[in-house]
């Protein structure tokens, strides 16, 4: 059973009450909240998630909720984990912009059992491509282009690399998409559901792009990763891969993580493992359809 | 009121045969009461029932705990360079320190910040070394600078502007102003020396068990009360092998004037986290603190409240208010009411113009 099984009501019911308990990734989260909006924003992008109706070990425990006053005097948004509140209040109209924001945080300080790139993963016949990123760099709009067309989205933020097997790990959830790149995946893609655009937030305007309804259902299925590519947009540019070392993949992956120094000598190993597995390329782009041919063709079967 | 000691995380800290009936729904608070209480580091389970997802989040507390005491070492080891070469000794408190003095405890914690004591004498100098050197201080306000200054045990908390940790420089362990009356020159006058290490050390071990007492039990402070009062444990329970050790932590106590707060450290130590303690070092420590039947009830409700993980799966009405009793207790401690009061109207009306 998934989300798009509730109706809003039931789902407004869960939130309010016990917790909407449900699957993202490898992990089951309880989330719960009172605060307008999140119901609609959880329903709609996180349909195809798995609901959690027995009673299993839950890994996060997430409220959105906000101070008596704020609730109604310029009304505000609290992240809370667990009693702890990593961020500052937002206004309420960022309530689910917080939840995916806050999840990413959860993520990142919680999975030390994979080593944690800032990054866009995608897949096609068994192939997978790590888009490590930095903001600007237009990994989410290239993410959500490649979705569009016949990849297989593994996450918009974050590649998952596991410790153990150096598989990676899906967490497909919204493409988080900022500022120009709204209007241009619009166009792109007009069959994307596309939430609205929430403007002034600390990344500027943001609109997040549900998950394909493939990409979440093969949320278990692992794959290697083949190639490691940092994406850049510049403006007239043409489409240009070039090749780099393994060394200098190996560094700039690093800068790109979330944990490995923390992994210590274990992050060490596995990214090693992972650059011996992968081709490493920097890549410049402006037009979208070209960086998926030249894509597409890497991937061949 | 909820038990502390029936709560999911006394019982793994404790290693309670109970563990062996629980479900994934005990698991789960368990994990989520262990990781706000900022003991996650420290659960050992033997049990191999236990969910795996569970045993996941406990193995990568210890990966984190384990980059926090390489992390620790790292910015002691900046600390000595620059503390070294310019001659101001110094001595290792709390977390730092039970990590330098090879507590097993010492590696499954996670440290915010590094506390280190300098001599009085020394405390302009290693201030004025920080600043130079990387640190800044972190209370802008001239208000909070001078009462640092003035009334506590300790220089305003310095961030490194790189990596962001914090560090304490303390010139004693309790605040000038409290009515603690504590010479603090006995504390270098029994401080160990960490090999390898010129110029640092730690506390002997009965100071550093007095220091984590007075702190937990006066300085109000119980955000990480449970915390705090299992290092004590710990510590106690590995000190205590070392013959006449006992005796010799009550004597110490008395001659410090700290046995009050050694008094409530091994009476909830031995209440909450079963720490043995011999029936007549209990007795001695009891008779020497004035405290009646009367007000240790109402200690033991208030304290016990204070100790309990700040979740919501522990927490109810009367925490709120137990919380408030001690913050005013920590307050009435440190400093007389013709100074306090003043303070409190001040931090009150601060707080409104943020």
């Amino acid at each position: 059973m998934t989300l798009s099984d509730l109706t809003l009501l039931a789902v407004k019911n869960k939130l309010s009450h016990s917790g909407l308990v449900f699957k993202i990734g490898f992990s089951t989260v309880c989330l719960k909240s009172t605060i307008p909006g999140v119901a609609e924003g959880i329903s709609t992008f996180y349909a195809f998630n798995n609901l959690v109706e027995g009673e299993e070990f839950i890994d996060f425990h997430i409220t959105l909720d906000a101070d008596f006053l704020r609730r109604w005097f310029r009304p505000q948004v609290n992240f809370s984990f667990d009693g702890f509140h990593p961020f500052k209040p937002l206004p309420q109209d960022q309530a689910f912009a917080m939840f995916e924001w806050g999840f990413n945080w959860v993520v990142a300080q919680h999975s030390q059992q994979y080593l944690v790139i800032h990054s866009a993963v995608l897949e096609k016949n068994g192939k997978a491509l790590i888009f490590p990123g930095t903001p600007g760099s237009g990994k989410s709009t290239l993410c959500a282009a490649l979705t569009s067309r016949g990849w297989r989205l593994l996450s918009d933020e974050m590649a998952l690399v596991e410790v153990e097997t150096g598989l990676l790990q899906p967490i497909p959830r919204p493409i988080s998409l900022k500022n120009q790149s709204i209007d241009i995946i619009k166009q792109f893609a007009p069959e994307f559901l596309i939430g609205e655009p929430v403007e002034d937030t600390a990344k500027g305007t943001v609109a997040h792009v549900r998950a394909p309804e493939s990409s979440v259902r093969k949320t278990d299925e692992k794959v290697y990763p083949t190639a490691v590519i940092f994406p850049k947009y510049k403006k007239g540019s043409d489409t240009e891969l070039t090749a780099i070392s393994a060394g200098v993949g190996f560094m700039k992956v690093a800068e790109n993580s979330f944990n490995y120094s923390l992994l210590g000598e274990t992050g060490f190993d596995v990214l090693g493992s992972m650059i011996d597995r992968c081709d490493c390329y920097e890549f410049y782009y402006q037009d979208l359809d070209e960086a998926i041919a030249l894509f597409d063709s890497m991937v061949v079967a | 009121m909820i038990k502390l000691a029936g709560t999911h995380l006394i019982q793994a800290l404790t290693g309670s045969r109970l563990l062996d009936d629980w479900d994934e729904v005990d698991w789960t608070i368990m994990i989520r009461q262990a990781r706000r209480a900022n003991l996650i580091s420290r659960i050992q389970v033997d049990t191999t029932d236990a969910p795996t997802k569970a045993l996941m989040h406990l193995s990568n507390a210890t990966i984190v705990a384990n980059a926090n005491t390489r992390s620790v070492k790292t910015e002691v080891d900046d600390i000595h360079r620059l503390l070294q070469v310019n001659n101001v000794p110094f001595i290792l408190l709390k977390g730092a320190a039970y990590l330098y003095a090879n507590l097993d405890f010492g590696k499954k914690r996670v440290y915010s910040d590094v506390d280190i004591m300098v001599r009085q004498s020394d405390i302009n100098k290693a201030e004025g070394l920080f600043i130079t050197n990387g640190w800044m201080t972190t209370k802008l306000n001239a208000y909070d600078q001078q009462y640092y200054r003035d009334r506590m045990h300790e220089l305003p908390p310095l961030r490194h502007i790189k990596r962001q940790s914090t560090l304490d420089v303390h010139h004693t362990i309790v605040p000038p102003t409290s009515a603690y009356e504590l010479d603090v020159d006995k504390l270098w006058g029994s401080c160990q020396p960490v090999d390898n290490m010129e110029g640092v050390s730690v506390l002997s071990p009965v100071d550093m068990v007095l220091h984590s007492a007075v702190h937990l039990f006066s300085d109000g402070d119980f955000e990480n009360g449970i915390r705090d009062l299992s290092d004590i444990t710990c510590m106690l329970e590995q000190f205590s092998a070392e013959n006449g050790f006992w005796q010799a932590l009550v004597a110490r106590s008395s001659e410090l004037g700290l046995a009050m707060p050694l008094f409530y450290a091994l009476r909830y130590a031995s209440f909450f986290l079963q720490l043995s303690v011999p029936s007549d070092v209990m007795s001695e420590c009891r008779a020497v603190v004035e405290c009646g039947q009367l007000k240790l009830v109402v200690m033991d409700a208030i304290f016990e409240a204070g100790l309990l993980p700040k979740h919501e799966s522990c927490t109810n009405s009367f925490s709120a208010i137990a919380m408030f009793a001690l913050f005013i207790r920590s307050h009435y401690l440190r400093m007389p009411l013709h100074q306090l009061v003043p303070h409190l109207l001040r931090k009150t009306f601060q707080k409104e113009q943020e």
